[in-house]
């Protein structure tokens, strides 16, 4: 069998880099992906990346905002290499053909995010992630590195305590392979499909997190999920904070300022996590019932909305049949971004020799608790480069060793076992799936309190057990997506049932993290990170 | 709202060929296509296949046929495809023609995806340039985005009737893809790039019959970015016979006589020393000459009223440009 020097899992912003710098540094890089790179979720980001190059900016106040921003858990050293190796990164970006947008001197133009102190976010349009995945998969195409799609990685290959590869399911044909080699990085983005309010594609089923979860890695920081403040309700398609930012305000029906009522002037840019919270708060009635919020962008002028915010004017035109700078538009919080992930340290490495991990599966500690908006781009950046170049050497030295085929044979067996348990009775797997999404909306949201955690816990436990018991129609055949989504929700009633207990294990409220009976952020007990553990069939936080 | 939608179903691994199922939904006022799917997926058969990844018609995975119309199905609401529906049923079919997989899942690759990775569509960039990003103009910028907003959706190349013709024709798709990399002032691939562009079955086998911009459900005017190509390509010299000559013979034609001057365009087409060419040439003119539809013949067709004028924009335009 081939052995690969580094194989990458996942085409999105942070699996593209690592491959790109892993290849450059001389090894030989595949690239295997449920969907094809383009297709990524990372394709839908709208806004932009961090940069402190604007007038007036430095680093070091870039430095200041992302720890502000990570209410106290940020690895210092982690920030200021993000903070230092942004520019490098972005002119990179840039020069391979993004088409970042340009002030009258034809530099880079910026916009002022959420959290941050200045106008330091490099946008293109209102679609900046959806033109760096195209220009990070041109490099891919020039560099000639394989891409292997439609291939569902479903577990590690470990021999020796090392990882040497990984097995997948190939959804073309049906059939269970091995791709061996001296590296493997995990790039396989985040599990906020577990939300029913999300911005996230459906890939993001937590499928690397779960892998490597089983394989006895802590996944660290899980109870920090990062709520975006304004997104439609019902679907959590985001409208861009570059709304807010070029002067969109949060609104009641009576089209009064959510600012002015809640006393806090700015609201509009201030970090997600506060306008989230104080937006959940703000739409809950005293009695328990819910009240809308809206957002007004009549006060941006139309030129700056077709410079800057013309494919969410177009999505808002399609799907909701509204002009953007007339009348209000509906809003409500969604699960964006998962802060937890896979536990790495600064250049991607996890806790077994030859796997690493980067982007929207990893956590490292950079971010804290929570993330300022625009950083978590570049972080893909930055640290898929490390990761890149971290596994390329790590390849290098390593020592190739065959992995025998029970690899695949166990995971053809487990395959099967979801075919000979049956199909008999009502349930189903999307029933099993839309109830995961209605539990951790209504009691993992925005703010968090014991009984709800509890609640959750029972109910995802208990969602373990209806899974445990449907079937499938068919194993193997051509694109046999039913199995795919068996096997995507296995991976997100895992990472959900990490997600609460680390919920539970906070006894603060922190960053992305709001415990109403324990409102406070609690240093002496909490100023570090959780790491939870499966054993058995539990989560163990420690 | 309750709808009902008639997908294509069709198992490989049971049939030879497929059929039409219909099911009855019942979903939001705002639901789309993809959502519709979704819904036919969870409460009548898991086992439906097709493809949808972001939701927000920025991935371009999506397409698919609705009421025989190519869509992306996420930016498309079940409200409007029932209004255009037959009987008000929306029908879902996978695009054509490219090849059928499973249900609604066709062959992206063979149909797109290769055909773009095979116009080596990358921006070849000087990296040790300096430290600051190069200076570009945002009107240049915004153009850039206009033109890389394609999501590779292939809607165009569902329209286009060269495809229908050869499958082998690269495509609009993939041509817009290599304008994208030669109008940006970071490459310096250019003449690579249109050279390469310029070989069989790719840019001058366009027809310019604007199926591929009328089918594109963003601004990117696929069409008009092959005729940039084409621009670009005889601006650096770089021609491949016959389109190239039809093109500067139709332009000199209007530019000295005001109007095309048939006879001339097609001789000159073929190339004054292309025997075999000009040959064929002879039972077109029969034929057109024994229906009265043969044109006058070259050294008596005359200059019209108001060629001057129009020579002066010609010349206007070319100082310009
Ligand atoms: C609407 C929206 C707007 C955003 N805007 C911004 C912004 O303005 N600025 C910013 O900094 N960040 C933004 N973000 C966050 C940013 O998009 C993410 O941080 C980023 O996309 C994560 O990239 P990734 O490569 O880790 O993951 P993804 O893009 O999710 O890629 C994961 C890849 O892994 C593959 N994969 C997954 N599971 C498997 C498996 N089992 N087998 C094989 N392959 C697999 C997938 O196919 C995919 O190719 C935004 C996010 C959203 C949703
Ligand atoms: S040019 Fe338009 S129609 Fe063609 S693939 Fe791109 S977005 Fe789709
Ligand atoms: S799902 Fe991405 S374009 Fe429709």
């Amino acid at each position: 069998m081939k052995n690969h020097d580094v194989i990458v899992i996942g085409g999105g912003f942070a699996g593209m880099n690592a491959a790109i710098t892993a290849k450059l540094n001389g090894s030989e890089v595949v690239l295997i992906t449920k969907q094809h790179p383009l297709r990524s979720h990372s394709s839908s980001s709208h806004s932009g990346v961090n940069v402190a190059l604007n007038d007036g900016d430095s680093v070091e106040q870039h430095i200041q905002d992302t720890v502000e921003s990570g209410d106290g858990l940020c690895d210092s050293d982690l920030v200021e290499k993000l903070c230092r190796e942004a520019q490098e990164e972005v002119v990179r970006l840039d020069r391979w053909g993004v088409p970042f947008s340009r002030n009258e001197s034809g530099l880079l133009d910026f916009v002022r995010f959420g959290g941050s102190s200045i106008a330091r976010t490099a946008f293109a349009g209102d679609a900046a992630g959806h033109f760096i995945l195209q220009v990070l998969y041109e490099q891919i195409m020039r560099l000639e590195i394989p891409v292997l799609q439609d291939c569902l990685v479903l577990s590690l290959v470990i021999s020796d305590d090392k990882c040497r590869g990984v097995c997948y399911y190939d959804i073309p044909t049906g059939k269970t392979v091995i791709e061996q080699g001296n590296a493997v990085i995990l790039a396989t983005g985040g599990a906020n499909q577990m939300f029913g309010t999300t911005s996230s594609a459906f890939s993001a089923t937590g499928d690397g997190m779960a892998a490597a979860y089983r394989q006895g890695v802590p996944l660290m920081d899980m109870e920090f999920v990062q709520f975006h403040p304004t997104s439609l309700p019902g679907t959590g398609l985001v409208i861009t904070e570059m709304a807010r930012s070029l002067g969109g305000r949060i609104v009641d029906k009576n089209n009064k300022a959510l600012s002015a009522k809640s006393g806090l002037k700015g609201l509009e840019l201030m970090n997600r996590n506060v306008c989230s919270q104080v937006m959940t708060q703000a739409m809950t009635t005293k009695d328990g019932g819910n009240t809308e919020l809206f957002l007004d962008c009549s006060g941006i002028k139309k030129d700056v909305i077709k410079r800057q915010l013309y494919e969410t004017a177009a999505m808002l035109k399609d799907l909701q049949g509204v002009k953007i700078a007339e009348g209000l538009i509906p809003i409500t919080p969604c699960a964006h971004r998962s802060l937890g992930g896979i536990k790495v340290s600064a250049n991607g490495a996890t806790q077994i020799p030859g796997l690493f991990a980067t982007g929207g599966c990893s956590c490292s500690g950079t971010h804290g608790a929570n993330q300022l908006g625009g950083n978590a781009l570049l972080d893909n950046l930055v640290y898929g480069r490390a990761t890149g170049i971290a596994s390329s050497d790590y390849a290098a030295s390593a020592v190739a060793k065959e992995v025998s085929d029970s690899f695949a044979e166990d995971q053809r067996k487990s395959l099967r076992n979801l075919v000979s348990r049956g199909t008999s009775g009502k349930d189903s797997q999307t029933a099993i799936r839309s109830d995961l999404q209605k539990v951790m909306n209504d009691k993992v949201g925005v703010i968090r309190h014991k009984d709800a955690l509890m609640e959750a816990q029972k109910t995802v436990e208990s969602l373990q057990d209806r899974y445990d018991k449907v079937g499938l129609q068919k194993y193997g055949g051509t694109f046999n997506t039913e199995l795919c989504s068996m096997v995507e929700l296995g991976n997100l009633l895992d990472i959900a049932g990490a997600t609460v207990a680390s919920a539970l294990a906070r006894t603060e409220s922190r960053g992305n993290h709001y415990r109403s009976d324990y409102p406070k952020r609690d240093d002496k007990q909490w100023k570090k990170h959780t790491l939870v553990y499966r054993e058995n069939s539990s989560h163990v936080v420690k | 709202m309750e709808v009902t939608l008639k997908i294509f179903r069709y198992d490989p691994d049971k049939e030879t060929k497929g059929n039409h199922s219909e099911y009855a939904i019942d979903v939001d006022e705002n639901a789309t296509v993809l959502d519709g799917l979704m819904e036919v997926k969870s409460s009548h058969d898991s086992s439906l296949s097709f493809k949808g990844s972001c939701r927000t018609g920025l991935c371009g995975d999506c397409s698919v046929q609705v009421n025989g119309k190519g869509t992306v199905a996420c930016r498309t609401t079940l409200a409007k495809a029932v209004k255009k529906g037959k009987d008000g049923v929306v029908s879902v079919d996978p695009l054509y023609p490219a090849k059928k997989i499973k249900d609604l899942i066709y062959n992206q690759n063979d149909f797109l995806l290769e055909k773009y990775k095979s116009m080596k569509p990358w921006v070849v960039s000087n990296l040790a340039h300096g430290a600051r990003e190069d200076e570009v103009s945002d009107s240049t910028i915004k153009e850039l985005q206009r033109v890389m907003s394609c999501t590779m959706c292939g809607l165009c190349d569902q329209g286009c009737l060269v495809i229908a013709v050869d499958e082998q024709y690269v495509g609009p798709a993939a041509l817009n893809k290599v304008y994208r990399v030669v109008m940006d002032p970071r490459d310096s691939s250019k003449r690579e790039k249109l050279e390469f562009a310029s070989g069989a079955r790719k840019v001058w086998d366009c027809t310019h019959c604007f199926e591929a911009t009328a089918h594109c459900p963003k601004d990117v005017r696929p069409t008009e970015s092959i005729f940039e190509l084409r621009d670009m390509a005889i601006k650096h010299g770089i021609g491949h016979g016959r389109p190239v000559n039809h093109h500067k013979s139709f332009a000199a034609s209007v530019k000295n006589d005001g109007w095309l001057d048939e006879t001339r365009l097609a001789i000159e087409t073929e190339g004054w020393f292309n025997l075999p060419g000009l040959l064929k040439l002879g039972p077109v003119g029969l034929r057109a000459f024994m229906k009265r539809k043969a044109p006058l013949p070259y050294f008596l067709h005359k200059k019209r009223k108001g060629a001057d004028a129009i020579k002066r924009i010609f010349n206007k335009w070319e100082r310009e440009s």
